[in-house]
């Protein structure tokens, strides 16, 4: 039996899985200090035998890179699958949390949290509360302006306009406040970064994925239903309005802890998922898999760029996927939004 | 018997009457064809036969108020064919025939083989069966509307509600079109611009002018050259040719 990667899913998602671990361990070595594969794999294969070093390869490999690189993984898989909810539910595939202004809101609603204090009443999780009702509020807003409005350049727009507000915000809280060691940094909030990532981080990240996948896996039909179109939807019986609030609901919950940890990232949301759609295809049952993939793979490499570029001075990963994203979204809307 | 009555159904938007005490029936087991002038009302009537709108005890499927009746269960009656709407998806043929199963489809589960066997006989019964791995996006807008009946035939319905399904359809797949609706042999209710299609297929005739009835009953009857006079603006011939009867303006 001949085997077809152009025919099977399930080999071409076994190699995207093969080329995220193989990137996952390369990148292990990339950094300020540049340690050899070879010896990344010698750390790893002392660590399996139970062997405990304290080299100095060890420490930055286990404490500082593998946390940073899991993260980076996970967050890129959990941006893209927002990505593509917010793409269905919005049958626009110019929706991604960055462009309609959730991320601002999340950054906001965190700095709004720590400036005020209010961060402390939800202490430890006072920054994520804080982020959630910021993404919430952002969501809503959108939905609420937007309306049943079929036109894509206008939820663009509006969440242009969004992003806008909830920036200046965010500045304006950043520039009143006196206590700057509150503040960890303005451009963290405006444009996120993995510096300081540590292991702590992983788990919740990690279940917050998990969530997701599950979510979007049990109603993958549904989901169908709703790219095909909101009113072919209602006719076969599905209520539409209560698969938008949960998924509003969700996404604002994941943004709302990917940007506490590590700031505003862009764009991923919106390129991942047209290219799983095109390595794979458009049933949600395929694009949970693919979208998680490749957002992962895409984005262990973008912070192996941050990190390398200008070793070992470190470029924010938000300002590198705007740099490699912004020019993806202005193709598409030149693609497939041609004037009639 | 009637599967649908309409019962004095009056609608206004920002006070422009756009239905005006509009009554009428539409007979089970028949094919009926909705005819008027643009912004007569057929699509907004339609939208309330489709349930979309909410009817204030005015519509009722056989007997029972529609707005009584959950959106799940009348999705297991009555299937839709909206007008075409921009679409973004592309997903394979074969899958979107399949979406017409969703209504019988347990929570959380995959459809079933027998859902699949259903909607491959659909897909047969409106000539796509060859397309069926093709995406959307490789398709021209009379296939795409091909794979939406044959969704429609795969729900299963006792009703189908058709608004000018034949718009995006060349000659032949709307004779195809007729001919597969009459074979299903259930209730349809379709919106048509093409009279000759109507008076050729349907076995019953609801003539809309203004946001009301005019008139309705078996297309034989209505569908008279001084009336169709009447309501399009233009002369109109009705003629036989080898037992058929055709009519044109």
């Amino acid at each position: 039996m001949r085997i077809s990667l152009r025919k099977n899913l399930y080999l071409r998602a076994a190699l995207l899985t093969l080329i995220l671990i193989a990137g996952m361990i390369i990148a292990v070595g990339f950094g300020s200090i540049k340690i050899e594969t070879a010896a990344v794999i010698d750390e790893f294969a002392n660590y399996l035998r139970g062997l405990k070093t304290d080299s100095p390869n060890a420490m930055i490999i286990f404490d500082i890179r593998i946390p940073r690189i899991l993260f980076a993984a996970i967050s890129g898989a959990i941006l893209s699958l927002t990505g593509m909810l917010m793409q269905t539910v919005s049958q626009n595939y110019l929706a991604d949390p960055y462009i309609l202004g959730v991320s601002s809101g999340a950054g906001m609603g965190a700095v709004f949290c720590i400036i005020t204090g209010a961060a402390q009443i939800f202490a430890p999780y006072g920054v994520y509360v804080g982020a959630f009702f910021g993404a919430t509020l952002a969501t809503v807003i959108v939905v609420r302006i937007a309306g049943t409005s079929n036109n894509p350049i206008k939820l663009v727009l509006i969440g242009m306009g969004i992003s806008a507000l909830f920036s200046a915000f965010t500045m304006l809280e950043i520039y009143g406040s006196k206590n700057e060691a509150q503040v960890r940094s303005a451009m963290f909030w405006l444009m996120g970064s993995f510096t300081g990532i540590q292991w702590a981080m992983v788990p919740i990240t990690f279940a917050v994925l998990m969530m997701l996948m599950i979510f979007i896996w049990l109603f993958r039909h549904e989901l169908d239903l709703i790219l095909l179109g909101r009113e072919e939807a209602q006719h076969l019986g599905l209520s539409t309005e209560r698969m938008q609030q949960a998924v509003v609901l969700i996404s604002s919950l994941a943004i709302a802890i990917t940007v506490s940890i590590a700031g505003i990232i862009g764009f991923i949301g919106l390129v991942i998922p047209h290219i799983a759609r095109f390595i794979g295809e458009s049933r949600h049952a395929v694009m949970v898999w693919f979208t998680s993939l490749i957002g992962a793979v895409v984005m262990v490499w973008a912070d192996v760029m941050a990190r390398s570029m200008f070793s070992p001075e470190e470029v924010p990963i938000g300002i590198l996927t705007a740099c490699l994203g912004a020019p993806v979204f202005m193709q598409i809307i030149n693609r497939q939004y041609k004037d009639s | 018997m009637n599967i649908i009555e309409v019962k004095s159904l009056s609608y206004a938007i920002n006070g422009k009457k756009i239905l005006d005490n509009v009554n009428a029936v539409f007979a089970e087991g028949k094919i009926t064809a909705i005819i008027g002038a643009n912004g007569s009302g057929k699509s907004t009537l339609m939208s309330f036969l489709s349930k979309t709108r909410r009817s204030a005890n005015a519509v009722y499927f056989r007997g029972q108020d529609v707005d009584k009746i959950s959106a799940e269960h009348y999705a297991l009656q009555v299937s839709v064919l909206p007008q075409r709407q921009k679409m973004v998806a592309d997903f394979r043929v074969e899958d979107v025939v399949l979406m017409g199963r969703f209504p019988y489809k347990k929570k959380f589960r995959d459809y079933t083989a027998e859902d699949r066997k259903i909607s491959r006989r659909a897909m047969e019964s409106v000539g796509i069966i060859d397309m069926a791995k093709r995406k959307l996006s490789q398709m021209s807008g009379g296939e795409i509307q091909r794979v939406l009946i044959a969704k429609a035939l795969a729900q299963e319905p006792e009703l189908i509600l058709m608004d000018e399904p034949t718009n995006h359809l060349d000659v032949k797949y709307k004779l195809a079109l007729m001919k597969t609706l009459r074979a299903y042999g259930k209730t349809v209710i379709i919106v048509l611009h093409d009279l000759s299609l109507a008076i050729q297929y349907c076995d019953a005739v609801v003539v809309m002018v203004a946001g009301k009835v005019l008139t309705q009953g078996k297309t034989a009857e209505i569908m008279q050259p001084a009336l169709l006079e009447k309501i399009f603006g233009v002369p109109f011939v009705k003629f036989e040719r080898d037992g058929r009867t055709y009519i044109n303006y």
